[in-house]
């Protein structure tokens, strides 16, 4: 089933006088559960196609379908509803809330999509993910307190504690050393496989591309078929 | 949201502190300046009562400051109609001629003041000041008027006025007393005599100029001197309040100058907030991000720095609001000594005298509550706007 499609996306930046086009007409069709690798160099636009895939930023032109749903005149807060509701988003840089612990940044995302669940129910889902990713015991840390990898695993808690159809995960591994890398991709891997969420990600790394079952490579901002 | 917000503010707590300590100087300043404007106000208003005015005045139609002569002839009349309202509390009759002090040198013009030495006590406070009963030929003088003549208690001066028949009358008094008290009328123009002597050497026999009433509460006189003029309907009847006109007026300026304070207060909040908040916004421009790519709408991030700007306000009124309130407390305790101040022979309006308390000024703390944070949610908007504008790819991509 297919639940992403993409028809001709373009996407130009506009910086000063200049114009640059990072997405060339992008066509592409996601389905669901797969575990797809976007790879190119940098500059092909790979941040871009995660970015308008989930709702982050807009294309110049072109359509997203959603289920069969056209994106084109959604609002902005539409847009931050599925944000809410159906993406995860897992960031290079970890982008977790400095001031909130483990366990209030993963909070956060759960109370934006599970307002009315109890107390109890909450911390439950909190605690269960934690030990999914072996951050139990360090919950009540910041994120300055906590390693690379630790950090990328509560950016992973706090993108599934919000149960999304489609996790958007951009070059996840590229601040972690190969060990780490590889414990983060097998991570989202058995949660592709045990929860059937479809994974989205880009990456430069040859050894995380091993775990995808479909890779796209982007070269100046075109699918290269 | 309010504990992110919370924890946002913590993050920078320095910053933080200095800017709701701007608000918190001016919350103190606010505070303090009018319990200190309140307690001038609670005081000069007792002093105007005890020693000018009363609660209401009744004399006679045409009588005014210019005309002395239209004096109250029937007081017994108005006595008796008066026994009826139980709401007063005392009652005297004061008799004032226009006359001169001399030394047999200098001249000196005053308003002599005739006074009950039995009933004017249940009225006024004059002779509070007195040590003993008033003497038959003694008289009260104000203290400026003592300096220009070099007198002092015990010493005689002449008292010169025409009596009712026109006559010049001269005699010398006695000084019993030299007033100091925080009325200028009473320290730089009037004099105090017996009304029976003046009565007697003047042929005012059984004549009042003024009679004066104390009621049961000083908010009330408009009420009772309504229902008096109904029952006195050829004499003018005059509140405390119009009496004290030019002094009363003084306090419209004091609500004048409260807007002046409340527009400061604003002002400074917002000044303080919006730099913090601009500063924030930009700072946290990533996480911004990272809020909407969550799911995090537009509204709720401008409710997270209105919620900020909120809780700025809110502990700069709450801190000085206990500051404002801590020193008023001393204010008002031990107060503050004036008299450097104040000029003797110069009429400020106020009827004060050296060392004045403050007074709790309720509304200024409910204001400075209120107006801490609505200045700083005010100053918020904008930054929060701000942040609300930037779509999350803009927020992320910053550098």
């Amino acid at each position: 089933m297919i639940i992403i499609e993409l028809r001709n996306v373009e996407k130009i930046y506009k910086t000063g006088k200049i114009f640059v086009k990072a997405l060339k007409g992008v066509n592409l069709a996601i389905e669901k559960g797969e575990f797809t690798a976007i790879i190119g160099p940098s500059g092909s636009g790979k941040t871009t196609l995660l970015n308008i895939i989930g709702c982050i930023d807009l294309p110049t032109g072109g359509e997203i379908f959603l289920e069969g749903k056209n994106l084109k005149n959604k609002s902005n807060n539409e847009l931050a509803l599925l944000r809410r509701n159906y993406f995860g988003f897992i960031f290079q840089n970890f982008n977790l809330i400095p001031v909130l612990t483990v366990y209030e940044n993963i909070e956060l995302a759960l109370n934006l999509k599970y307002k009315y669940l109890s107390k109890k129910e909450k911390d439950k889902k909190i605690m269960n993910l934690l030990e999914i990713v072996g951050l139990t015991d360090k919950k009540n840390l910041k994120p300055l307190e906590l390693s690379g990898g630790e950090q990328q695993r509560v950016s992973i808690a706090r993108a599934l504690v919000k149960d999304p159809q489609v996790v958007l995960a951009d070059e996840p591994t590229a601040n972690l050393d190969s060990e780490t890398g590889a414990n983060i991709v097998n991570l989202m891997k058995e949660l592709n496989e045990k929860k059937n969420v479809t994974f989205i990600f880009s990456t430069h790394d040859p050894l995380i591309m091993q775990y995808a079952n479909r890779i796209l490579k982007l070269r100046d901002g075109k699918i290269e078929r | 949201m309010i504990k992110i917000a919370l924890k946002n503010l913590l993050r920078h707590k320095r910053r933080t502190i200095l800017t709701f300590s701007i608000l918190t100087v001016a919350i103190v300043y606010y505070i303090v300046i009018q319990g200190l404007l309140d307690g001038f106000e609670y005081e000069s208003t007792k002093n105007f009562i005890n020693l000018e005015s009363a609660h209401i005045r009744i004399t006679s139609q045409k009588y005014s400051e210019e005309n002395l002569e239209e004096r109250i002839k029937d007081y017994r009349e108005i006595f008796e109609k008066l026994k009826k309202f139980n709401f007063i509390k005392g009652m005297c009759g004061r008799l004032k001629v226009i006359g001169t002090l001399d030394n047999g040198v200098d001249e000196y013009p005053v308003i002599i003041t005739g006074i009950d030495p039995k009933k004017d006590g249940e009225v006024f406070g004059v002779l509070n000041y007195v040590e003993g009963p008033l003497k038959y030929e003694g008289i009260l003088i104000g203290n400026v008027i003592a300096e220009k003549f070099k007198v002092q208690k015990g010493d005689y001066l002449y008292l010169n006025f025409r009596d009712k028949n026109g006559a010049f009358v001269s005699k010398e008094f006695e000084i019993q007393e030299i007033l100091n008290t925080p009325s200028f009328l009473l320290n730089n123009i009037q004099v105090f005599v017996n009304i029976n002597i003046l009565q007697e050497i003047g042929n005012f026999k059984e004549e009042f100029s003024e009679i004066f009433l104390l009621t049961d509460n000083l908010n009330n006189t408009s009420n009772y001197k309504n229902k008096i003029a109904e029952v006195l309907n050829n004499y003018k009847v005059t509140s405390w309040q119009e009496e004290g006109k030019d002094y009363l007026s003084i306090s419209k300026t004091k609500k004048n100058f409260q807007v002046f304070f409340i527009f400061f207060i604003i002002l400074i909040g917002v000044i303080g907030t919006v730099n913090t908040l601009m500063i924030a916004v930009f700072e946290r421009i990533r996480e911004i991000g990272t809020l909407k790519a969550i799911g995090m709408k537009d509204e709720e991030i401008m409710r997270m720095f209105l919620i900020e700007g909120f809780l700025i306000g809110l502990a700069g009124s709450i801190s000085g609001i206990i500051f404002g309130c801590i020193i008023n407390y001393f204010l008002i305790k031990y107060g503050i000594d004036w008299s450097p101040l104040l000029p003797k022979d110069i009429n400020l309006g106020y009827r004060v005298l050296g060392r004045v308390k403050s007074n709790w000024n309720i509304s200024s703390i409910l204001i400075s509550f209120i107006l801490g944070p609505i200045s700083t949610i005010i100053a918020s908007y904008f930054p929060a706007k701000k942040a609300k504008n930037l779509t999350p790819a803009e927020c992320l991509r910053w550098i």
